[in-house]
């Protein structure tokens, strides 16, 4: 019997305490009560093998009193494909967050290709962060939720299913339609067209003595270009909504074009000057200096973009049917 | 290569996940059954290890450490009633069915009735 108690005292070390003397007692009542089986069924008084064979198919004690404990999980099934998309988003909203800090930084020289290096290797504390905490979030909802009985309340919200997002093509972003993405492009030229009389700049030339430089003609003039270009694609797509690859394509070309048309702008500074003989009515060295950190910051998003529309166009590719070219519906 | 250009699974291979996929479902199978016939069988009263015996003897084998953390979770839930009581001079602690007990195990019956039909049907 030293064996049992051994036994016994193992799988206490692991009992929930609460209950920790009263499965005790039963664990022992029941074994004991199997090993008096097994005498009897024998014929003779249990040796220590015959013990240990006893408690080993009982179970390890650790597992045994496992058992005891009330089935738990820190996120059921019912929160867990949300607790997922939230926890992705967070990691991938940090990611992009550091990027942009990160660039900014270099673009305006203020960190070294060292201490860039050492921001990124911060990046691991702050999504742990993030994960901690969405963690901790979902499992205190989910804690509640099954103390108060509120998961089986949840699964009846009410919801409507007309009220469900449109089926996409692949390509159009959760938010643009091939139509909406048309309006915001024309929207876009219409609004850059005027420019070319501001360009001129009489207006203001007269009134506060100031004058924009040649650059900011070849500079709207590619800004324009791009700006056709899109209104163009963007009817295409309306017309030929399968050609979802066309968005991110067209995307990246344009920010690129624009990316190198603002390096370009850069390298002519001052882009404002004094107009005539007429002193200027406002600081131009500080409006420069606005001028330059703008564009600079301007740059750094157009970064972002195309590494959003290159990571678009390569899910699509990888997803184009390679028999018909054309992209699966996603659903 | 073939087009899918997955390793072969050997034969052995294979027979050990088949193995361990159909003890996967037979698992399933019974977990939902045991609390089923423990409360069928508890209409008498028994303590663990006598319970175990009765399943075992009418084909239904539960591990000891499935069966009597399972006595403990119905009657938490109050579908059986427990006494500490002295029997061939030891302490045991003898369950039976509860009066919610009873009402729950008549529902679950019927919806073991209907599910048993319905497979006999399907398969």
């Amino acid at each position: 019997m030293q064996l049992l108690e051994r036994y016994l005292q193992s799988v206490a070390n692991f009992l929930p305490a609460k209950n920790r003397k009263d499965i005790l007692a039963e664990l022992r009542a029941n074994l004991t009560a199997e090993f008096e089986a097994h005498e009897e069924a024998t014929g003779r008084p249990l040796t220590e093998d015959d013990e240990a064979d006893i408690l080993r198919k009982h179970g390890l004690p650790m597992a045994v009193a496992s058992r005891y404990f009330p089935q738990q999980h820190l996120i059921g099934p019912e929160w867990i494909a949300t607790y997922w998309f939230v926890l992705k988003i967070g990691l991938a909203v940090a990611a992009a967050v550091t990027l942009v800090i990160s660039l900014m930084e270099v673009a305006l020289d203020k960190i070294s290709a060292g201490e860039l290096v050492a921001m990124w290797f911060r990046y691991p504390a702050t999504a742990l962060t993030v994960f901690a905490w969405t963690t901790l979030v979902f499992a205190t909802g989910e804690y509640f939720a099954r103390r108060f009985h509120w998961k089986h309340e949840l699964s009846k919200f009410c919801w409507d299913p007309r009220k469900l997002p449109v089926i996409r093509l692949n390509g159009e972003s959760a938010g643009g339609s091939p139509k909406s993405d048309f309006f915001g492009a024309c929207i876009g030229l219409l609004i850059l067209l005027p420019m070319a009389n501001w360009l001129n700049l009489a207006p203001l030339a007269a009134h506060h003595g100031v004058a924009f430089t040649h650059s900011w003609r070849t500079f709207y003039e590619i800004c324009l270009f791009c700006a056709i270009v899109s209104v163009v694609i963007a009817f295409a797509r309306m017309l030929r909504p399968d050609w979802g690859i066309l968005k991110p394509a067209t995307g990246i070309a344009t920010s690129a074009i624009l990316l190198a048309a603002l390096a370009n702008f850069l390298r002519y500074a001052p882009w404002l000057v004094p107009s005539g003989t007429m002193q200027p009515a406002i600081d131009l060295v500080s409006l420069n200096m606005i001028l330059r950190l703008m564009v600079r910051a301007w740059m750094v998003a157009l970064v972002v973009i195309i590494a959003v529309y290159a990571w678009s166009f390569v899910k699509q590719l990888r997803q184009r049917n390679p028999r018909t070219g054309i992209s699966p519906v996603v659903v | 290569m073939t087009p899918s250009s997955k390793p072969a699974i050997s034969p052995v291979d294979a027979a050990d996940a088949s193995d361990a996929q159909f003890e996967n479902l037979r698992q399933e199978v019974r977990r939902g059954a045991l609390p089923l016939a423990v409360l069928s069988a508890l209409r008498k009263e028994f303590y663990g290890y006598t319970l175990r015996q009765e399943l075992a003897a009418k084909g239904l084998e539960i591990d000891e450490s499935t069966l009597y953390p399972l006595l403990r979770r119905l009657e938490t839930h109050g579908l059986l009633t427990s006494q500490w009581r002295e029997e061939d001079k030891r302490n045991k602690r003898f369950y039976r069915l509860s009066p919610a007990g009873k009402v729950v195990l008549k529902r679950l019956l019927d919806e073991w009735r209907t599910l048993n039909q319905s497979l006999n049907d399907i398969v």
